[in-house]
């Protein structure tokens, strides 16, 4: 099920790709067309939402307490709503699935810094996550991620990013998780 | 433990490092863009604004003299009245609407700001040093029979981070022999802007 949902997601991000971007305003127009037009339009507007699809691989090590320190490689998708509270700074929420040997999922919310250089940002963010693996207890943990992205369009934005949970238990977990991000703007 | 802060140290050297990076920043590397293609990046008056009152103006007048069948009007310019408390180039927007209507082939315009000039051509050609069969002297000007002229106002509406900027252009054709205003009209211009932080 988990799987069908980050799939359409991904579908319905292309689908949104492949559509055409609205025509810029122009003053050249019949009388009284440049009224709704805009200029400086682009992704980072304050105030806008957007969702992103992610996908990618999540290397657990489980390092001290476990008297075992093992590594498993398994692929990870999810998605994430933000909001865009100003052109450099938003919030969201966020879903992820570890699949193979790890199963667990993961619920976050946290932050992002974007710093523009478009066509191509940097950004860094911090997430508090909610790891709950499908047998034992869920746990608390906390997430920095740094990635770069590439802007497509004025709705589109293609990415990857580095993050890194320190899930805070008895037998502390790390997980690097390696993804490709899909994010499109409403 | 060791190990992790060793990681989270390293996280945190690699995010400065990051913001470090920005440096002094500067404008560079433009494109050229169409200056008809809206662009409203601050909440003052731009270019766009012009070229809008400039094309409802010369609409509007050319519309006005198909209507009441006029020869080729002969027109002076009458200097801009700027009631707004923000610097406009009121001049350029003479210019917009000038070269429009000359180029239309409808008017005729008379050169007000070259009168000097030319004046002291006339005294330098009359001075002798200038082919008198070449030189061009006064009392073959023509006269104008109509007075252009325009006054632009302004009305703001800020309440937090909403601000709304109104603009009206009214122009006005007089004719200098009887003083009556013959055409007018104006174009209105509202602009929303929503107030946000900029850079980093």
């Amino acid at each position: 099920m988990r799987s069908w949902i980050a799939v359409a997601l991904i579908a319905i991000g292309a689908g949104a790709a492949m559509a055409a971007d609205p025509p810029p305003g122009r003053t050249d127009g019949p009388e009284g067309s440049e009224v709704g037009r805009g200029g400086y339009a682009h992704f980072g507007t304050p105030g806008s939402i957007y969702i992103e699809s992610f996908f990618g691989a999540a290397v657990d090590i489980e390092l001290e307490g476990s008297g075992d320190e093992s590594s498993m490689t398994d692929l990870v998708y999810g998605a994430n709503v933000g909001y865009m509270m100003e052109e450099w700074l938003s919030v969201q929420v966020g879903y992820g699935y570890i699949g193979g040997d790890q199963k667990s999922s993961i619920y976050s919310i946290g932050i992002r810094n974007v710093l523009r250089n478009e066509p191509v940002n940097w950004y860094m963010g911090l997430d508090a996550e909610l790891y709950a693996p499908d047998v034992g207890d869920s746990r608390f943990g906390i997430a920095p991620t740094a990635g770069a992205e590439v802007v497509i369009s004025e709705k589109l934005r293609i990415g990857l990013q580095y993050q890194h949970d320190f899930i805070f238990s008895d037998d502390t977990i790390s997980i690097n998780r390696f993804t490709a991000r899909l994010q499109l703007k409403f | 433990m060791k190990a992790r802060w060793t990681q989270c140290a390293m996280l945190a050297l690699v995010a400065v490092s990051l913001s470090a990076c920005a440096g002094q920043r500067a404008f560079t590397r433009g494109t050229y863009e169409d200056p008809e293609q809206i662009a409203m990046l601050d909440d003052r008056w731009n270019q766009n604004d012009m070229q809008l009152v400039a094309k409802k103006i010369v609409e509007s007048l050319g519309a006005w003299k198909t209507r009441d069948a006029l020869d080729k009007p002969v027109v002076i310019l009458e200097t801009p009245k700027n009631r707004t408390t923000e610097h406009i180039d009121l001049q350029a927007l003479y210019d917009h609407v000038k070269t429009a209507l000359i180029n239309s082939g409808e008017f005729t315009f008379l050169d007000k700001a070259a009168r000097e000039e030319i004046a002291k051509e006339y005294e330098y050609q009359a001075s002798g040093y200038v082919d008198p069969n070449e030189a061009t002297g006064p009392g073959k000007q023509r006269g104008a029979r109509y007075l252009l002229g325009s006054v632009i106002t302004a009305n703001i509406q800020q309440v937090g981070n909403d601000k709304l900027v109104y603009y009206k252009t009214t122009f006005e054709l007089t004719d200098i022999e009887t003083t009556e205003i013959l055409w007018t009209d104006h174009k209105e211009i509202a602009k929303a802007f929503k107030k946000k932080s900029i850079g980093l």
